[in-house]
């Protein structure tokens, strides 16, 4: 039961590894709640996951900045 | 003309006048007397101009001299171990970067890629964009059968480094490409 997490950020890269699933599942919350805008990404099938999240157990997600436009 | 040499103190003064009279001889004081209120005055303009001049280069004399001590030195040693601290996080927040990117993308697409500095990708409402190495979106638009590449707006945060901001302009195009309008254009 391993899932891990990367982050990409204005702190520039951020990895949390050997997380279970509820862990990282609040590590994101943590990243939404502070005020970030993340595309939250399956890194193996580049797919944009759901909200609420309900990680798999070997899930490896990353977080990805939404970019500003206009 | 008359020419007169007096003795002053160890000095001779001597005048010449074309005609020698009281008349022409007070005139004379008086001039010389206004002559010499004229560089009274004008002295004591210098004087000040002078005072303020010393007070200039007394202060660059103390900045100099702070700027030289050793303490400056240090500081600047300091500063300077700083920059290239942040050079060194700045390359390897890059290549970390570069290795998300590669990773994300499939060696094979991002050799492509970098070969061929753009890259083609369909966004979730069927609509073709193409992002170059310089991290400029275009949206695919046809029009009497001619391709144009239209570039859509966008805006780069400053501190995210180029590779990751290729990667998050990807994703967010492709995600949610009604956000991102035409440059110039605005609905």
């Amino acid at each position: 039961m391993v899932v891990n997490v990367e982050v990409l950020g204005k702190k520039g890269h951020e990895s949390f590894t050997q997380l279970s699933p509820q862990e990282a599942e609040q590590l994101v919350q943590r990243f939404l709640q502070e005020g970030g805008r993340y595309w939250i990404l399956d890194k193996e099938t580049k797919e944009k996951l759901k909200e609420p999240l309900k990680l798999d157990p070997e899930a490896q997600i990353i977080l990805v900045p939404v970019i500003g436009g206009g | 003309m008359k020419t007169i040499a007096i003795k002053v103190g160890e000095e001779v003064v001597s005048f010449s006048f074309r005609r020698f009279s009281r008349r022409v001889v007070e005139d004379e004081i008086a001039r010389i007397n206004h002559k010499i209120e004229l560089a009274k005055k004008k002295k004591g303009q210098l004087d000040i101009r002078s005072q303020i001049l010393q007070q200039e280069i007394n202060t660059l004399n103390r900045q100099l001299l702070a700027l030289t001590a050793e303490s400056v030195k240090a500081l600047l040693e300091e500063a300077e171990r700083e920059d290239e601290k942040h050079k060194l996080e700045r390359h390897l927040a890059h290549m970390s970067a570069e290795e998300i990117m590669r990773e994300f993308f499939g060696q094979t697409a991002y050799e492509e890629f970098m070969k061929a500095g753009e890259y083609l990708f369909t966004a979730v409402n069927g609509e073709t964009y193409k992002i170059n190495i310089s991290g400029t979106v275009f949206r695919e638009e046809i029009k009497e059968n001619e391709r144009n590449w239209v570039p859509v707006c966008l805006i780069r945060p400053r501190e995210l480094p180029l590779p990751d901001f290729l990667l998050a302009a990807l994703v967010s195009v492709k995600q949610q490409p009604t956000a991102y309008q035409p440059v110039g254009r605005r609905q």
